[in-house]
């Protein structure tokens, strides 16, 4: 694997979506299928192949494809740079988005999408190019064409069904929420090119150079311009990776096939905020405040996501707001400044996220798209190997020991507690935010367990409630289950937590990444170090009483969860209602916006100006014209006379008088 | 016909009819020479008074034409326009153009026109001043009178005098004979007359009832 | 004739021109029109002839002649269709010939 080889990993699955989109509806399912995962998978042999050079040879492959712009001081190149994170990253985009390109040949056989499924083969490659292009490009500007492309292929695929009106605008929703995010991003670039005046760089490596150089230049450490501009960033980053305030999109884009939430919603496009914040771990780390609004943010976003899964009756409703509880993790770990920690959580959730969301997909395929879990149960008869997957996915997402889950939300909840408290000094150094954001971190952790158990045991357990009977998955979908099956269990293997003791095997993805985030002067100091153990040991006893709980809930006594529920019908209310966000946004911005749109822009503007403007010139024409017409087509042959006498009156008086 | 040949060329008596016989003519010859030198200031300020008697003429009866109701006058003042230029041509020694004047002007075209007045039986309607079209009126005049301004600026320029005389046989018909026909005029006068048929051809169709 | 100024014959073929001029643009009636446009060429005619005695050259004679005999084509034709106007619409007034309006 040379470094001039790099440009094939996006383009493959670029010309894949281009073949394919030409193509038109002559591609079958499987044909059409079968092109796209070859693409992507030609991409993941390239990718591990980078990904054995970067270990082998601990060097970062860089290539210029070519020169974009040089415009003044700004100069951009279509270039790729694979370092240790990007190398991990792109493994994982390209290697889950294999399974899930497999899995979704078996996926898309109704008859309804047999006509339409070179489309979302075709999208679907153009979704791994634009993931890709953003986890390879070396300069901010390729790296948000990617966002952008990402973005696209999100709307696209969500409202894949577009017949149907609500999908489309779940669609709709997605990419306008994104946008918001994306003007923030913008935003964020604009301000720190302006702040590092005739330094400007867009390149990741130079701009590292540039701060560690002169940090002045963005007002040093914890100044206002590079907090400022962090905070922008993450601005951008809610709404990619669905934070508080810009979440309320990843719910409604359950619309899409599940192929797709588990590829774009769980495993790659949701987590390219944690990506981006990783890769300018450099510029987040110099400013406090913005880091602890990050894990703040983080942190709360768990909590709300995990509160409203548990009421939730839709299989994908509550993966979804497990997705987006996850996420919060994951930023809760970078805010802190784990950046290796919350990385490898990235890792873990794509394994065992991606899992989930192919597991509720087999069993939706396999019920006839039915995704009401109370009309599920049972299925653990049914559908063996699913259950079996199924499981391994469950004990990793709720933390069991040993499980890749439990090794990445432990280390981000230890190292949330170790952060010195001026790390991440929103409120000020002297308020005990990392232990606050902690507590938070494990009733969050809590709350999973019981909602995940609570969807394990509706599905599985218990007597099957619906009303066809279900069939087992078909192998074509079924062995990308199995695969991510062994990596949510094996994955944990790559970082293995330094309380093993064993030199040998601990660590190693920490160490991997070192390179990466040595340019960020972190230290998680601020508790003592042998109350390591005794909190894990007391966050498993919670998450294990919380399993236990809800096995009594589910499966001894099923009428009892309604009960509970009746006795505080305002709190169930709510949560089913995912606390009202949706409504509360649709009357505090968006209904006064299309208000001012409508009253203001529309009729004032549009209407009365602009198209008075128009219609005004065209009536002022025709006005000349009229008025020209009854002055001088008069039709009496004097007035004609007359006015070639004036004529040669000019003339005789320019020539006699003038000259 | 009367020879409007400059005196001293002009041969004694033999063409002129007012003087009777030969002793007559001889009396009027001895009377002539007589009056001959102090005649001469006379003579030419008779002849600018003629001619600016002729001026008035024309002018008064052209703007005759231009304001009577009745076109019966208006053909009328133009025929008498057409005489007063007759005579001022043959004071500006272009005999041939004189007399063609009026045998074409007078003589055929208005001819023509009152033949056309009196066909159609019109009477006087609507004066030079129509109170519906007073503006009209006025735009003409002035664009007229705005013609008329250039001209007179242009000819405040002017400050030559007639030629006192002319040479024997200038304007005569002989020497415009002559250029016509062995000078350079001869393809243009030969298309004139093809122009003359042509009307005339034109003119009988469109007025023609049937053929 | 040396006590005249060359103006005044040019001057009053100005003047005729001019009234012909107006003739043309005020008067109702066809036929005084076409009178008037007569008058306009004969002021022509009368420049033609005074600059042709102050050169000598008998073509201001000729050109004079000329536009005599095309006055006279054009005064045939003009006649000829006043009296198909007339045919037609039982009038000669201009002012009620606009079928060319707007």
């Amino acid at each position: 694997m040379n470094a001039s080889l790099l440009w094939l990993i996006p383009c493959l699955p670029l010309v894949g979506a281009v073949v394919i989109g030409l193509g038109n509806r002559k591609l079958s399912r499987i044909v059409s299928g079968s092109l796209a995962s070859g693409m992507v998978g030609l991409s993941a042999l390239l990718s591990f192949g980078a990904l054995a050079k970067v270990i082998g040879n601990h060097e970062t492959l860089t290539q210029t494809a070519y020169t974009w712009m040089k415009v003044g001081p700004l100069d951009v190149d279509v270039g790729f740079s694979v370092d240790p994170l990007a190398a991990v990253m792109i493994c994982v985009v390209t290697g889950v988005g294999f399974l899930i390109h497999v899995y979704a040949i078996g996926y898309m056989d109704e008859d309804k999408d047999a006509d339409s499924c070179w489309r979302f083969f075709a999208y679907l490659n153009l979704f791994i190019f634009s993931m890709l292009l953003l986890v390879m490009g070396d300069n901010f500007l390729l790296m948000f064409v990617g966002w952008e492309g990402v973005g696209l292929c999100s709307y696209l695929l969500i409202g894949f069904w577009f017949e149907n009106a609500d999908f489309a605008a779940a669609g709709k929703k997605a990419f306008i929420t994104n946008r918001v995010g994306d003007f923030s991003f913008v935003l964020g670039l604009f301000w720190l090119f302006w702040a590092l005046g005739d330094q400007a760089t867009l390149n990741f490596a130079e701009l590292q150079g540039v701060l560690a150089a002169n940090p002045a230049l963005v007002g040093g450490v914890g100044g206002f311009a590079v907090t400022g501009i962090c905070l922008l960033m993450f601005g951008g980053a809610t709404g990619k990776s669905a934070q508080i305030p810009l979440f309320v999109w990843l719910p409604d884009a359950m619309a899409g096939p599940t192929p797709v939430s588990a590829l774009i919603h769980a495993a790659t496009m949701v987590t390219s905020g944690i990506y981006m914040i990783c890769r300018l771990n450099f510029m987040f780390s110099m400013s406090p405040v913005a880091m602890g609004v990050v894990a703040t943010i983080g942190a709360l976003t768990a909590l709300l996501a995990a509160s409203i899964a548990v009421t939730q009756n839709d299989i994908k409703k509550v993966l979804a707001y497990s997705t987006i509880s996850q996420l919060g993790y994951m930023f809760l770990g970078v805010g802190v400044g784990a950046y290796a920690a919350g990385f490898f959580h990235v890792l873990t959730h794509a394994f065992f996220k991606a899992l989930l969301f192919l597991g509720a997909g087999a069993i939706i395929h396999a019920l006839h798209h039915e995704q009401d879990m109370r009309h599920m149960g049972g299925l653990r008869k049914h559908m063996k190997g699913t259950y079996w997957c199924f499981v391994m996915a469950y004990l990793a997402i709720i933390g069991f020991p040993g499980f890749s889950g439990f090794f990445s939300k432990d280390e981000i909840l230890w190292l949330t507690f170790a952060t010195p408290p001026e790390q991440i000094a929103v409120f000020g150094s002297g308020f005990p935010l990392p232990t606050i954001l902690w507590v938070i971190g494990v009733l969050t952790a809590v709350l999973t367990a019981f909602y995940m158990s609570r969807l394990m045991f509706m599905t599985f357990a218990g007597e099957f409630r619906g009303h066809h009977a279900p069939h087992a998955a078909p192998k074509v979908m079924l062995w990308p289950l199995v695969v991510l099956a062994v990596l949510s269990v094996g994955a944990g293997l790559l970082n293995l937590p330094h309380w093993i003791h064993v030199e040998a095997i601990q660590g190693k993805l920490h160490h991997f990444l070192d390179p990466v985030f040595s340019g960020a002067n972190v230290r998680f100091d601020g508790a003592d170090s042998s109350l390591e153990i005794p909190v894990m040991v007391g966050t498993l006893l919670l998450i294990a009483a919380s399993v236990g709980w809800a096995y009594h809930l589910y499966v001894r006594a099923p009428g009892k969860a309604a009960a509970i529920a009746d006795k505080v019908p305002r709190l169930h209310q709510g949560s089913q209602n995912k606390w009202y966000v949706d409504e509360l946004y649709e009357a505090a911005i968006i209904g006064p916006i299309l208000k001012v749109s409508e009253a203001v822009l529309h009729r004032v503007v549009d209407v009365r100006i602009i198209d008075g403007l128009v219609n005004g010139v065209a009536r002022l024409v025709r006005g000349v014209g009229t008025l020209y017409g009854s002055l001088i087509h008069t039709g009496q042959v004097q007035a004609y006379a007359l006015a070639i006498a004036i004529g040669t009156a000019v003339m005789v008086l320019a020539y006699t008088v003038g000259a | 016909m009367l020879s409007l040949k400059r005196y001293p060329e002009r041969p004694r008596g033999s063409l002129d009819p007012g003087l009777g016989s030969q002793g007559g003519g001889q009396h009027a010859a001895l009377l002539l020479h007589g009056l001959q030198a102090p005649r001469t200031e006379a003579k030419s300020l008779f002849v600018s008074v003629l001619f600016y008697l002729f001026a008035i003429g024309v002018l008064v009866s052209a703007l005759s034409v231009v304001t009577r109701k009745n076109p019966i006058a208006a053909a009328v003042s133009l025929v008498v326009c057409f005489f007063c230029l007759s005579a001022m041509y043959a004071m500006l020694d272009a005999h041939f153009v004189a007399v063609t004047q009026v045998l074409v002007y007078a003589g055929a075209i208005m001819v023509l026109f009152i033949f056309v007045i009196m066909l159609l039986n019109l009477r006087g309607e609507g004066g030079f001043v129509r109170p519906s079209l007073a503006p009209r009126a006025l735009a003409g005049v002035a664009a007229a009178g705005l013609v008329g301004t250039g001209i007179v600026f242009a000819l405040s320029a002017v400050t030559a005098r007639l030629r006192a005389d002319s040479s024997a046989e200038f304007g005569t018909i002989e020497q415009v004979g002559r250029t016509i026909f062995s000078g350079p005029y001869l393809i243009q006068f030969e298309v004139a007359s093809a122009l003359l048929t042509v009307a005339m051809v034109g003119a009988v169709v469109l007025a023609k009832r049937d053929l | 004739m040396d006590q005249i100024g060359l103006h005044i014959p040019l001057g009053l073929s100005a003047a005729l021109f001019v009234i012909g001029m107006i003739g043309v643009l005020t008067r109702k009636n066809a036929l005084i029109v076409l009178m008037s446009v007569e008058l306009m060429l004969n002021g022509v005619n009368l420049a033609f002839v005074s600059f042709a005695r102050q050169s000598q050259s008998v073509d201001g004679h000729i050109f004079a002649i000329f536009v005599m005999a095309v006055a006279a084509a054009e005064a045939a034709v003009g006649l000829a269709l006043v009296i198909l106007l007339f045919r037609n619409r039982t009038t000669v007034e201009l002012d009620d010939l606009n079928s060319l309006k707007g």
